[in-house]
């Protein structure tokens, strides 16, 4: 379980960016340097033997996305770094763009010479005014000392980088939703094929990479592709920056060797355990969309391997802690909230399906509920996703199925029980105080 | 996206002050350099939108028409993506927003306490703005804060973690 940092390696306490200077100090650009002396096929060569995979949630190899690029188009190509870190129990991604700026804006330069990109868009949420700030700052800091703009490093090259800023839309952080909310529009998903890598920005080649896979570049090009093996295993390569949140004493985030450390180690070695001293009852490790797990199987390292084969998926890697106090039909309602209110709502299973999600465990919640809506309940998430995948134009309907079937998996006997029982023991104490959750105000 | 429950049309009155507070003319110069960093000039739409409401504190039904004929794109286009994005206005909104993250993390360590206390504290609904004028207080969609859980945004200014009710409502009020 020791710790491996590379990512946050040099990077400032909480509430600092690191300047200019103090990243060329640490050693910073030295991967630009390096970088321009290669053909950009010798960097994508590079990144595909580190195995880097996509930070985001998708695990994707990055490396392999870069080789999609068609060739002689006479196309421009564009890079997009998503930044748009929306996931619920995701915030690591913030780290990066607000301490190590950067790190980011260098492998934006590296992977843009690697795949032909002469401008470079980083979407960062709206709710990241800070982020939006640190790299606004660090990128004055970039052009003035030549590693962005008209002749990068006295090469001859162009590269630009800006920051677009969303408003408010989690479906921007898909891709093709990116895409759209870049051009100007509603942040609507597109059908693949074609690919971004192909037809993506204006029609053209377009990589869309995640924050944390980008600032992998600059350390996989630097210390080469052994060093960054060291860490993790030949699935999951390099270190993996984490999010704890939830019911633990100290919630933060970590950047850890994944082949070395469980979610056990997680929540008890760096984020002080269960809160309040009580017992665990459920974990979703990797970020909202992916299947929650109940405490029996959380001895598992946090590879992309590891936490598939425990039941679950490593995603995004924000891990979000539920003690043995939670009623999972009150955290199932939250989150169906969630995906109805963020479905885009161009197709119908999900537009429909999510609402309808909403409104059975709510009614559960209530205690207006019957034994026969917790089937209804399961039948509406396999109708408009989950095993069936493949009904919607984007991944957001079988991101509300797979919480609502694991939550039904694992934890029937909470829905059991508020069936029986007249509601969730939250909705009663909420009604018994005469809230609005009476009027039907969930939160 | 869900749309607002109250859909009432501002007010002319409201829209004008609005719309005085800067004029599209002396926006200009900012919003030309935000159109030469993409090829195509619709796709400065979202920068644009933010320079304008950040400027004029909503956007203005004017607003839409002038953005429309600055980016030459159709004005339903800008209709449309206002209405999309949950942090674009398109009603008079207090002097700040406040977002209160009612996401799961949030949820989790006490977020529908906070919520409650804010209500209750300024005698209004989640999405409604304090009689003062000063604070539209709405409940968010995760705000990528969980560490500091529960949280809030007061757009585009501070973020505040580690809430309880009574700390989120001393913040509100002490705030200069």
């Amino acid at each position: 379980m020791p710790l491996a940092p590379r990512l946050m390696k040099d990077a400032p306490p909480i509430g600092r960016r690191q300047t200019h200077d103090e990243y060329v100090a640490a050693g910073g650009y030295d991967a630009l340097q390096k970088a321009l002396g290669m053909k950009p096929e010798e960097i994508t060569q590079q990144v595909l033997e580190a195995g880097v995979r996509g930070r985001g949630g998708a695990g994707f190899p990055a490396g392999r996305k870069w080789t999609f690029v068609p060739k002689n188009t006479g196309k421009p190509v564009y890079l997009a770094c998503n930044a748009d870190e929306s996931e619920p129990g995701c915030f690591k991604d913030r780290q990066i763009m607000e301490r190590v700026p950067h790190l980011l804006i260098e492998g934006c330069v590296i992977a843009c010479r690697a795949i032909g990109a002469q401008s470079a868009f980083i979407y960062c949420r709206g709710e990241y005014p800070h982020s939006v700030r640190a790299l606004e700052e660090a990128l004055a800091e970039a052009r003035a000392a030549g590693k962005v703009g008209n002749d990068v490093l006295g090469s001859g090259w162009r590269c630009d980088v800006w920051v677009h800023k969303g408003a408010g839309a989690y479906i921007c952080g898909e891709e093709t939703g990116l895409l759209s909310s870049i051009e100007g529009g509603r942040g609507y998903p597109r059908i693949k094929p074609p690919f971004p890598a192909v037809e993506g920005l204006w029609g053209c080649p377009t990589i869309i990479n995640n924050v944390e896979t980008l600032a992998n570049v600059p350390v996989i090009v630097r210390d080469g592709v052994a060093a960054f093996k060291a860490a993790g295993d030949d699935d999951t390569t390099g270190t993996r920056l984490v999010g704890i949140s939830g019911h633990v004493e100290r919630p933060g985030h970590v950047e850890i060797d994944p082949a070395k450390t469980t979610i056990r180690e997680l929540i008890e070695v760096h984020a002080g355990g269960v809160w309040k001293g009580r017992k665990l009852k459920a974990v979703i490790p990797g970020g909202s969309s992916v299947p929650v797990l109940p405490a029996s199987a959380i001895d598992v390292p946090f590879t992309y391997g590891a936490v598939r084969n425990a039941g679950s998926l490593a995603g995004a890697a924000g891990v979000i802690v539920m003690d043995e106090t939670t009623c999972m039909v009150d955290a199932l309602v939250n989150l169906m909230q969630f995906y109805h209110h963020e479905s885009c709502g161009q197709c119908t299973p999900c537009r429909e399906g999510t609402g309808w999600l909403e409104k059975l465990v709510t009614r559960i919640w209530k205690g207006e509920g019957a034994a026969r809506d917790i089937d209804l309940l399961d039948s509406v998430a396999d109708t408009i996703g989950g095993a069936q995948a493949g009904k919607t134009i984007c991944f957001l309907a079988d991101s509300a199925v797979m919480p609502t079937k694991s939550f039904l998996k694992h934890f029937r006997a909470d829905f059991v029980r508020a069936v029986e029982e007249g509601g969730s023991p939250v909705w009663r104490a909420r009604a018994g105080q005469g809230a609005r959750a009476a009027a039907g105000a969930h939160g | 996206m869900s749309a607002p429950a109250t859909r009432t049309a501002p007010s002319a009155e409201a829209c004008a002050a609005a719309d005085a507070r800067a004029s599209f003319d002396a926006l200009r110069p900012r919003l030309d350099a935000l159109v030469a960093r993409y090829p195509a000039r619709g796709a400065a739409l979202l920068p644009v939108l933010w320079e304008v409401q950040t400027a004029r504190g909503f956007v203005t039904p004017q607003s839409v028409r002038e953005i429309a004929a600055y980016l030459e794109i159709p004005a339903a286009q800008v209709e449309g993506v206002v209405t999309f994005y949950t942090m674009f206005r398109d009603r008079p909104v207090g002097r700040e927003v406040v977002m209160v993250c009612k996401t799961l993390s949030c949820r989790l360590r006490g977020a529908q306490d906070v919520l409650d206390a804010l209500e209750r504290k300024f005698g209004i609904h989640l999405g409604e703005t304090t009689k003062d004028g000063r604070y539209t207080i709405e409940a968010a969609e995760c705000l990528g804060l969980c560490d500091m859980a529960p949280c809030m945004l007061v757009v585009d200014g501070e973020r505040f973690g580690d809430l309880d009710p009574e700390k989120a409502v001393r913040i509100l009020e002490e705030r200069a």
